[in-house]
């Protein structure tokens, strides 16, 4: 079910009704999950299977692992089998035909290997999966907050459908935010209709759907030629402006699924970890990657890059570790090699960045010429790379950065409006991450990961005027909500949905 | 609440702006909001147009706005784009009444409308449409987008108005490029649209437009579905290309392929003059 579909119009309120008709932590879970397979199982039932064993699995290994008396060994074993059946059954569905088409001659590959389903949000299921096996091996019999090892059968039961509820919350289900276990279960208790923050839900909801539905779903037409051998004909500032507009979609699309997630998690009372910080105001790669698909760096960093040594092993082998995550990273996102050699490109611009010093300084403290540079070169390395997610195969990609440089100039008049016109909310939406970000404003209200007191002009003017800004707000979200209305573009899938 | 409210100002008096003003978008800045805004506002009329015409984007250069003064002034366009004019003709038989006059493009006639019309005619089934046909707020015409973008569209095309066309009679480019065969399953589906339209009184007739693809009138080496479907059911076939090069004029094109606004409207003319 997809959340800008009539169906989930429906779907919600029959949900949120349900959940707050009872008081007790137990219905109000079981409603929500019982909701959650509905939700992932509507429009592809033959997929609930795998889910259910997914979380089956994952419940009975979480609840081995903190079993008290279990040796050493045992649990070791519990562990490895159950990382071994997450990612086997990632391996099997989402790269089992990627994987026999390279390792075999093309005679040999079996006629089935084309056809294995990809389940939809397969990798994040998955990956929550490993993080509550992991989260559950490192607290072992004391358990973390929310989860502890249960003391007989009810408990038992209470403590699966605890992570039932963990893995299939509907929200974050298909398309993250990839929620680590030990940021959920301690906000599983009973939720009442008068603790709901309706100011957040309202914001993360309005500013989520008109990203997805306004800016992402009209961006999406005018960036449709972007397609082997479309672009071939194309003059070369259209192509510039396919790319420009493609980056713009792809943040406004995957950033307003991650919006509307938040929003759908407080509605319900939970709170889910932000995925974006203004990427694209990003002046070093490394920049780039504490801003863009947190929850999944995150999640590589925690479960990955550290877990191989990170960087305490001296400067070989943190380089090595690099690679290795942003390859692995890379190929998370998709069965082809293009994702991995974009994964790969990242993790090479990083290593750069780390051997020369650019990314180790904070954007504050680099001079303002340094900062325009680098968030220049930063913005059109990040874009450029879009392209591998695009045209998966890597001649096209070729072909494309050829005519980039060679095609006749000029500019075809329609795309250029669309991408101009619904470019300016994404463009918009980074001017305010950039003021949010140097403003603490008076009385205390603050936004952002590094709000600084604003010393200058107009920040300045407007730190001391917070109702004006409260008051602005309204009139923006209002706008927002009129345009999903009436100018939302042709309804389609999220992007991040193929990974 | 009050950002509902600024919402709510908004939708009611959006519209209101754009009908008071005339704003009304007659262009989409995508082909899924042109046809849309085309569609829509068909169905919403209160009776069918005495003219249609149907077909792909070709026919959409000839905007409405080109035919008044002419005999052929109460005219409504299907031109679609990225569409053909099976899926317009579709589109005519979502009312009740039908117009008196279908002219259909034969530019595409040999093609179904694939996945791009069947989207296009699922969309007239959605919420959506059924919403924005009740609720004029919502409907693809007042899209602010849109509104904008016609107004930039008009500016551009108002600055075409002079004659942009050159006398060159033997610029044409010869053959046209109907290849005169057809999938006989979509040649059935042709017969079986026209001879419901004929039942109904609609007089179907077919319209040769100049496209930058095909400069010169046909000279068809043997005859395609156009051919046919006159033979069989005594349809008009008028071929304004032939109009052109008659005068020893050459239409003008914005990208190769659509005429640009001026040779659209003087090709308007053209049609309503034949039609007299």
């Amino acid at each position: 079910m997809l959340f800008n579909s009539w169906t989930f119009a429906v779907f919600l309120p029959v949900v949120f009704a349900l959940h707050y008709a009872g008081r007790r932590v137990g219905w109000q879970a079981g409603v929500l999950t019982l909701a959650s397979f509905v939700f992932y199982g509507w429009n592809a039932p033959w997929l609930v299977p795998l889910l259910v064993m997914s979380t089956a699995v994952n419940a009975s290994a979480a609840q081995m692992l903190m079993r008290s008396g279990a040796t050493g060994g045992r649990r070791r074993g519990v562990l490895i089998g159950a990382l071994g059946f997450n990612i086997g059954a990632l391996l099997f569905f989402k790269y089992g035909g990627l994987l026999l088409r390279t390792v075999l001659p093309a005679a040999w590959v079996p006629s089935w290997a084309g056809a294995i389903p990809l389940p939809i949000g397969i990798s994040f299921y998955t990956f929550q999966g490993v993080s509550l096996v992991m989260e559950s091996w490192q607290a072992g019999p004391s358990g973390f907050p929310g989860l502890t090892p249960p003391r007989g059968p009810r408990e038992a039961v209470w403590f699966h459908l605890r992570v039932w509820f963990f893995k299939a919350f509907f929200p974050q289900l298909i398309a993250g935010p990839i929620v680590k276990a030990a940021e959920f279960f301690h906000q599983i208790g009973p939720k009442r209709l008068g603790d709901i923050d309706w100011g957040a839900v309202v914001r993360r909801l309005t500013l989520g759907f008109f990203l997805k539905m306004v800016v992402a779903d009209n961006l999406k037409e005018a960036t449709g030629a972007l397609v082997y051998p479309q672009f071939l004909e194309l003059p070369r500032w259209n192509l510039w402006l396919l790319l420009y507009g493609y980056s713009l979609r792809i943040f406004a699309d995957f950033a307003g699924y991650s919006l509307i997630a938040q929003g759908l998690a407080t509605l319900f009372g939970y709170e889910l970890p932000v995925n974006f910080r203004h990427p694209y105001l990003a002046t070093s790669i490394t920049d780039f990657w504490r801003r863009w698909h947190l929850s999944l760096s995150g999640w590589l960093r925690e479960y990955l890059y550290i877990p191989l040594g990170g960087n305490r092993h001296g400067e070989v082998r943190t380089y090595v570790n690099l690679f290795l995550v942003m390859f692995l990273g890379g190929l998370w996102h998709g069965a082809s090699w293009s994702y991995a050699v974009w994964g790969t490109a990242h993790g090479v611009l990083l290593a750069v960045e780390r051997f020369t010093g650019v990314g180790r300084r904070a954007p504050e403290e680099l001079p303002g010429w340094r900062r325009v540079v680098g968030w220049v070169v930063t913005f059109h390395c990040v874009s450029l790379l879009w392209l591998l997610f695009q045209l998966s195969d890597l001649r096209e990609v070729g072909a494309y950065l050829r005519c980039l440089g060679t095609n006749p100039g000029g500019v075809l008049p329609q795309p250029l409006f669309v991408i101009a016109v619904f470019g300016v909310p994404v463009v918009l939406h980074h001017v305010w991450g950039w003021v949010s970000e140097r403003v603490t404003w008076k009385g205390g209200r603050s936004e952002g990961g590094r709000s600084a007191t604003a010393s200058w002009g107009v920040l300045e003017w407007l730190r001391m005027r917070p109702d004006w800004v409260a008051r602005g707000e309204v009139i923006v979200y209002g706008l927002m909500l009129f345009l999903v209305l009436t100018n939302a573009g042709t309804s389609g899938d999220f992007i991040y949905f193929q990974f | 609440m009050a950002m509902v409210g600024v919402a709510a100002v908004l939708a009611v008096g959006w519209p209101w702006v754009v009908a008071r003003r005339g704003l009304r978008a007659e262009f989409g800045e995508s082909n899924y909001t042109a046809n849309r805004i085309r569609m829509e506002e068909y169905l919403v009329r209160p009776s069918a147009p005495h003219h249609v015409l149907v077909g792909s984007s070709l026919s959409g250069r000839l905007r409405e706005s080109f035919f008044a003064g002419t005999p052929m002034a109460d005219i409504a366009s299907l031109g679609l784009d990225g569409s053909v004019p099976l899926v317009g003709l579709e589109v005519l038989e979502r009312r009740r009444d039908l117009p008196e006059v279908v002219w259909v493009e034969t530019y595409l006639m040999e093609m179904d409308g694939g996945a791009n019309g069947r989207a296009l005619l699922e969309g007239l089934d959605s919420v959506g449409t059924r919403w924005a046909l009740a609720w004029g707020a919502v409907r693809a015409s007042v899209r602010p987008s849109s509104v904008l973008y016609t107004q930039v569209k008009e500016r551009k095309d108002g600055s075409a108005t002079r004659p942009t066309w050159t006398t060159n009679a033997v610029a044409g480019e010869g053959e046209p490029v109907t290849p005169g065969v057809t999938d006989p399953e979509l040649e059935n589906r042709w017969r079986r649209v026209v001879e419901r339209f004929q039942k109904r009184g609609v007089r179907v007739m077919l319209v040769d437009l100049p496209s930058g693809e095909v400069r010169r009138p046909g000279r068809r080496t043997r005859p395609d579905l156009g051919d046919r479907l006159v033979q069989e059911f005594g349809l008009t076939r008028v071929d304004l290309r032939e109009d052109w090069f008659g005068r020893g004029w050459v239409p003008r094109y914005t990208d190769g392929r659509h005429l640009d606004a001026a040779s659209a409207r003087e090709t308007a003319r053209m049609l309503a003059a034949r039609w007299k």
